[in-house]
């Protein structure tokens, strides 16, 4: 019986049974080996996460072929490890969800030719995930909102307000022209002579330093505008350490930090607001690994209690890449019988409005 | 119960199943851009074709490499997680292996070329002894030089036995991307495939190799099977380099 088959019949049979929903998620995007267990779509019963951040610091960033090598002599044991946290054999499983984009290639092809491999020797269905969508749905794991919602994306690679009226369902408001949040943030943080990665770090020293110290331009482009752009920010915190350094002068590190994210911090609140008030959606999550820092946690709160709406950041653990989210990405798709085929591949710009293109196995539900 | 082999790691998409000395069938394209949406798909077909189920399976043979990075680590991966799946056990062999054995029946030295670009190949040497093919040289990254040299050095050899002819069989890209110099220097001792369908690798090759290792117990662990590359990645040769430089400008 051929792959598609098997998988209408194992859909069809678990619906009926009426067993929890249990999902394998795998994700294999960058430089982290990440696999988890979730069940109906909330419930963390495992999240393991082998890091590649001490072999990738040495290079000052992730080197791309070293990633893939790692992912395939990690993968195995990761997803080993979280079945067994989580309790659970690959026959307890509902579905798989995998990262097929966006991402490094040859590191998305590892988690998808393992994941293709899985499903077809099991007769497992197959959800490919967007990486994107992961980051968002990290904010269902940690409990509260359903859409309507607005999410603010950011990441080393990603400045986006995403609206989404439904499970699966993506509008672009905005996005950045230029550098995304995250990128600015490496950008300085090498400028500012920091470790790699540097966005923590200038989160750290942001919080002993003045916001006021340096008058750092902020980008509004205009007064409705919810697009970003950081590269003239980025370029000023560069130009204001070399005049420094041309004039003798010293430049604190921690003011210097201080403001840079004061600036970053002011426009990605200020744009979020500006989506709340023009669509009326009132509940905010904050996705991608930016969702971390302090500065925005802080800011973005203060600002939604004044405006009265609600926001909503995941857990720090789940603020980074992880499986955890991307299992909680494949539920709804899973619910809604979507299941991709053996042909899938991994897509390095995957956008999050073009997931639903790719096309799934054509489903024959009881 | 048959196995299965697979081999991404060079334009060659193959895959074959059967048992020690019975080939089911095999499925090869020659053409595919993208080993990384053909390949199970192809699996799929093959195995539908046979009348069999995953489940049906009892071990799997791998094209491991020397190859593309990137297309070396799609049989690989996917084959980590079917014998994971199914708790098989899976052996990795020589993608050169699966090339080198469109010349087990012959006499000659058999030198299969993987090219690697800036006229380096992944080579090694094979040959027959006693009714076996053996292969003589393990898998290495040489420059053509090198690889004529190796292939002279190996003649000496074969002189003193006078069933074996002064030949050598060169197959694959390699081969025919230098086709012209490898015959200038290697002068009639040089043999090329005669068709077109000697110069690319086969999983059937694959299952004559590692169906015995597999029945002999000699098999790889899924959980840390990886590829052969034969090299480092730039950016790690660059560092250990570094580190090395450091260490030896210590005062001991
Ligand atoms: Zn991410």
């Amino acid at each position: 019986m051929g792959y598609q088959q098997r998988v209408r019949d194992k859909y069809n049979a678990d619906r009926a049974s009426g067993k929890p929903v249990v999902i394998l998620g795998i994700e294999t995007s960058c430089d982290e080996t990440s696999a988890s267990v979730i069940r109906d779509g909330r419930e963390i019963l495992s999240n393991v996460v082998s890091s590649q951040i001490e072999i990738h610091k040495r290079f000052g960033g992730v080197v791309p072929e070293v990633a893939s090598r790692r992912h395939v002599e990690n993968v195995n044991g990761v997803v080993e490890e979280a079945l067994t946290q989580a309790g659970v054999t690959l026959d307890d499983l509902s579905a798989v969800g995998v990262t097929y984009g966006p991402g490094l290639v040859g590191a998305l092809l590892v988690g998808v030719a393992w994941a293709k491999g899985l499903c077809f020797a099991k007769g497992i269905p197959m959800i490919g995930v967007q990486h994107i969508a992961g980051h968002i749905y990290a904010n269902f794991l940690s409990g509260g909102m359903e859409p309507p919602l607005l999410a603010l994306v950011v990441s080393g690679g990603h400045t986006e307000i995403v609206h989404m009226p439904a499970h699966g369902e993506f509008e672009f408001l905005g996005r950045t022209r230029d550098d995304a949040a995250g990128e600015a943030y490496d950008k300085v943080a090498r400028a500012m002579g920091l470790p790699y990665p540097g966005g923590p770090v200038v989160d750290r020293l942001a919080q002993e330093g003045n916001p006021e110290a340096y008058p750092f331009p902020r980008a509004w482009i205009d007064d409705e505008s919810m697009d970003f752009s950081f590269s003239g920010l980025k370029s000023a915190v560069l130009n204001t350490m070399h005049n420094a350094e041309q004039r003798g002068e010293e430049w604190k590190q921690a003011d210097i930090a201080a403001s840079f994210q004061a600036a970053v911090v002011e426009v990605l609140v200020e744009k979020t607001v500006r989506a709340v008030r023009k669509t009326g959606v009132r509940n905010v999550v904050v996705a991608g690994g930016v969702a971390a820092n302090r500065g925005l946690r802080a800011a973005l709160q203060k600002r939604a209690e004044l405006e009265g709406f609600g926001v909503h950041f995941p857990s720090l653990d789940l603020c980074t890449d992880n499986a955890a989210m991307i299992a909680a990405a494949a539920f709804p798709m899973y619910e809604a019988g979507r299941f991709h085929d053996l042909d899938l591949n991994a897509v390095a710009s995957l956008s999050l409005t073009k997931w639903a293109d790719t096309p799934t196995i054509p489903f024959l539900v009881k | 119960m048959p196995y299965l082999a697979l081999d991404t790691a060079t334009t060659s998409l193959s895959v074959a199943v059967g048992e020690r000395g019975k080939l089911f069938g095999e499925a090869t394209t020659q053409l595919s851009r993208n080993h990384s949406v053909k390949l199970m798909p192809m699996v799929e077909n093959l195995l539908a074709d046979l009348d069999l189920d995953p489940t049906q399976l009892q071990g799997f043979v791998i094209g491991r490499g020397p190859g593309s990075y990137t297309g070396v680590r799609i049989a690989v991966t996917a084959a980590k997680a079917m014998a994971f799946a199914l708790n098989l056990p899976l052996v990795g062999v020589s993608t050169l292996d699966g090339l080198a054995r469109h010349g087990a029946v012959s006499d000659a030295l058999v030198v299969p070329m993987l090219d690697a670009r800036r006229r380096q190949s992944y080579t090694a040497l094979y040959e027959n002894q006693n009714g076996f093919f053996v292969k003589i040289q393990e898998d290495k990254l040489l420059v053509l030089d090198d690889i004529i040299r190796a292939i002279n050095s190996r003649m000496v050899v074969r002189r003193l036995d006078k069933t074996k002819p002064a030949q050598v069989l060169l197959l694959g890209d390699g081969a025919e991307n230098h086709r012209d110099e490898l015959q200038e220097k290697l002068g009639d001792k040089a043999r090329f495939a005669t068709s077109p369908a000697q110069n690319f690798v086969r999983a059937a090759h694959l299952l004559d190799v590692g169906i015995p290792l597999l029945e002999a117990g000699e098999v790889h662990d899924p959980a840390t099977f990886a590829p052969e590359y034969l090299q480092l990645v730039e950016a790690e040769a660059k560092w250990l380099a570094a580190q090395q430089a450091a260490k030896e400008g210590e005062p001991s």
